[in-house]
């Protein structure tokens, strides 16, 4: 069996890179991509405890998390895109305004 | 044969942990940005995997399916349409290392020390029982993400067809 | 002392552990429909344009290792790297491809009980794992640097939005019929084929089947004509031999699917020649996929290539709706059969 704690070290380590990627991009896409492999390490976290504890109610809850997090970044895209058809960026640094 | 169960399961867990993380590293430093929807994807299949070796298979293939499937095309798709404008914050470079490695410090030590052990037999997940704990106990749950994945299409759709609002 | 170990040896080879995945219905077995499948589809397109096709290379058996020939002069080509394209994605893509399509292998039963690995859900991870091959495409696209490139890597993230929903949903309208999510106990419940139980999900599934796998009339992505070779222009060489077979082995892994969902698995026609060997079930279930891939293949003769907005349009105002009435189908017979 792999202790736990290993599971543990490799989520966070996946967190710690997607926060990385999220302070450091300016494009929003890939702030958002950032923002999803820290949403993939926080789902590994889930599964991880899930597995000590109570695994059915952990799984179910897994899956309705990935089933909103897809309709979350079915928002999140269109917004963009629909920020890059008003103002012609995806630059957060420079849409940091709110105008009209 | 020389490849006990146990070596076996640590070679996998490895190689998966190879992939998730490397593909990471890759998705938050490449030079444009299709990659980096492309290297989520790949990270996304290595912690399908470490979850299917953690026992929960059905989970997995279900994160395969939509978040691999489904989100990352999307989002790899929507990256070239948006035209490509590279840049990072240079200067926030070495402040957001160090944030990330006292995040990662801050979550594996409150973690392990939390004491919480690995139980002796590997997770079994029976499909009918969870389906019937879905149905009866957390209809309400299921509601909302129905609820919210039919607003997201109908979202989608509007936005497709270009109206404003 | 020696038949000890060249037992030992054989029975490692024959486990279904080693012996799905790399043999049959795994590489060798899939290397061997590449060779002769497209040597079939030439042959079959030539008769119905009435010229010969491919000839030369073994004259008296109607050029029948043409395909060997083919991998032979891929294989000594020199591959050549655009100057300004990203060299690792460019090199790398391809492989991926080719180890995606590839990796499905092991969860695919061929006889009962015969699986590399046993898993309850493998219908949607051999289905999933065939979804991650177009953001792929796009990440190979866009290293080669060239702009046509592109449009045929954009063509082909549009062609996957088109089929990847009523694919997934006429899979699971059938899987629901029967309950289980599992390839292997899908075949086992079959008594009547899925094919006439539910026709809806095997037309939708045969046709999305074509759109994953790019072959006319729905290969848009990589048409001769329009677009030279869509994403995959720049390649040369095994690189090229490796995303043409990509296609092909996408195209294997789906008609097993296809045949284990729909047309009895590994059944045989007649069921008193299951009790010969075991190992004619796994022969039954080659033979008939072969079959569909002939089908599919041959459908190239016949059907003009789509334009890309009216595959996207049959996806989602004929295709989805389908689905969706498989589905319903599947549920009605289960109130009115009671299930399998």
């Amino acid at each position: 069996m792999i202790p736990v704690t290993w599971y543990y070290v490799v989520a966070a380590l996946l967190f710690a890179i997607g926060s990385y990627g999220a302070v450091v991009h300016k494009n929003a896409v890939r702030i958002l991509v950032s923002l999803e492999l820290m949403f993939n390490a926080e789902l590994l976290l889930l599964l991880a405890v899930a597995s000590t504890i109570e695994a059915v109610q952990g799984a179910l809850l897994a899956i309705l998390v990935i089933a909103l997090t897809s309709s979350e970044i079915g928002v999140a895209i269109p917004i963009i895109v629909l920020l890059f058809r008003l103002t012609g960026t995806v630059d957060v640094t420079r849409v940091s305004r709110l105008r009209g | 044969m020389s490849l006990s169960s146990t070596m076996l399961e640590e070679l996998a867990f490895l190689a998966l942990t190879g992939i998730a993380i490397g593909s990471a590293i890759i998705a938050v430093q490449a030079r444009y940005a299709v990659y980096s929807a492309v290297a989520l994807g790949m990270t996304g299949a290595g912690v399908a995997g470490l979850m299917a070796l953690l026992g929960f298979g059905y989970v997995a293939a279900f994160h395969l399916l939509v978040y691999v499937g489904a989100t990352v095309t999307f989002m790899a798709f929507s990256v070239i349409m948006l035209r490509e404008q590279p840049g990072m914050l240079k200067n926030l470079v070495p402040l957001a290392v160090l944030s990330a490695i006292m995040i990662f410090a801050a979550i594996t030590v409150s973690l392990s020390s939390m004491g919480i052990e690995r139980q002796a037999s590997t997770v079994e997940l029976e499909l009918m029982d969870a389906a019937k704990a879905l149905v009866d106990k957390y209809w309400f749950p299921l509601l909302l993400a129905i609820v919210s994945l039919a607003t997201i299409m109908i979202e989608g759709i509007s936005v497709a067809r270009g109206e404003e609002t | 002392m020696t038949t000890g170990t060249i037992g030992r040896i054989v029975d490692f080879v024959l486990s279904p552990h080693i012996f799905a995945p790399l043999i049959y219905p795994g590489l060798l077995a899939a290397t061997l429909v590449l060779l002769t499948l497209i040597w079939a589809e030439r042959k079959m397109t030539a008769k119905v344009q009435l010229r010969y096709g491919p000839l030369y290379v073994l004259k008296p058996l109607g050029g029948a290792i043409q395909l060997i020939a083919d991998a032979i002069k891929f294989m000594f080509q020199e591959p050549i790297m655009p100057r300004n394209a990203d060299k690792w994605v460019f090199a790398l893509a391809p492989v991926a491809m080719m180890a995606f399509t590839i990796i499905p292998f092991a969860f695919i039963p061929a006889a009962p009980g015969f699986v590399g690995v046993d898993v309850e859900y493998s219908l949607p991870l051999v289905l999933s794992l065939s979804a991650l091959i177009p953001p792929l495409i796009l990440a190979t696209s866009w290293a080669a640097n060239n702009k046509f490139t592109l449009l045929g890597g954009v063509r082909e993230a549009f062609m996957m939005v088109a089929y990847e929903v009523s694919l997934f949903i006429a899979a699971f309208a059938v899987a629901s019929y029967y309950g289980t999510l599992s390839l292997s106990k899908i075949v086992e419940a079959q008594s009547v084929p899925g094919i006439i139980l539910n026709p809806i999900a095997a037309g939708v599934f045969f046709v999305t089947m074509l759109m994953t796998a790019s072959k006319l009339p729905y290969d848009i992505v990589e048409g001769e004509q329009e677009i030279v070779a869509g994403p995959f222009t720049e390649y040369s060489g095994i690189l090229y031999m490796l995303v043409m077979g990509a296609s092909y082995m996408e195209l294997y892994v789906l008609s097993l699917v296809f045949v284990e969902l729909f047309l009895g698995g590994w059944k045989p026609v007649i069921p008193a020649l299951a009790s010969i060997h075991p190992a004619f079930e796994g022969i039954s279930l080659f033979i008939k996929a072969y079959l569909v891939l002939l089908f599919a293949v041959f459908l190239r003769s016949v059907y003009a290539r789509y334009r890309l907005d009216q595959a996207l349009e049959i996806g989602w105002k004929k295709l989805f709706p389908l689905a969706l009435l498989s589905v319903i189908w599947s549920l009605a017979l289960l109130l009115v059969a009671g299930g399998a």
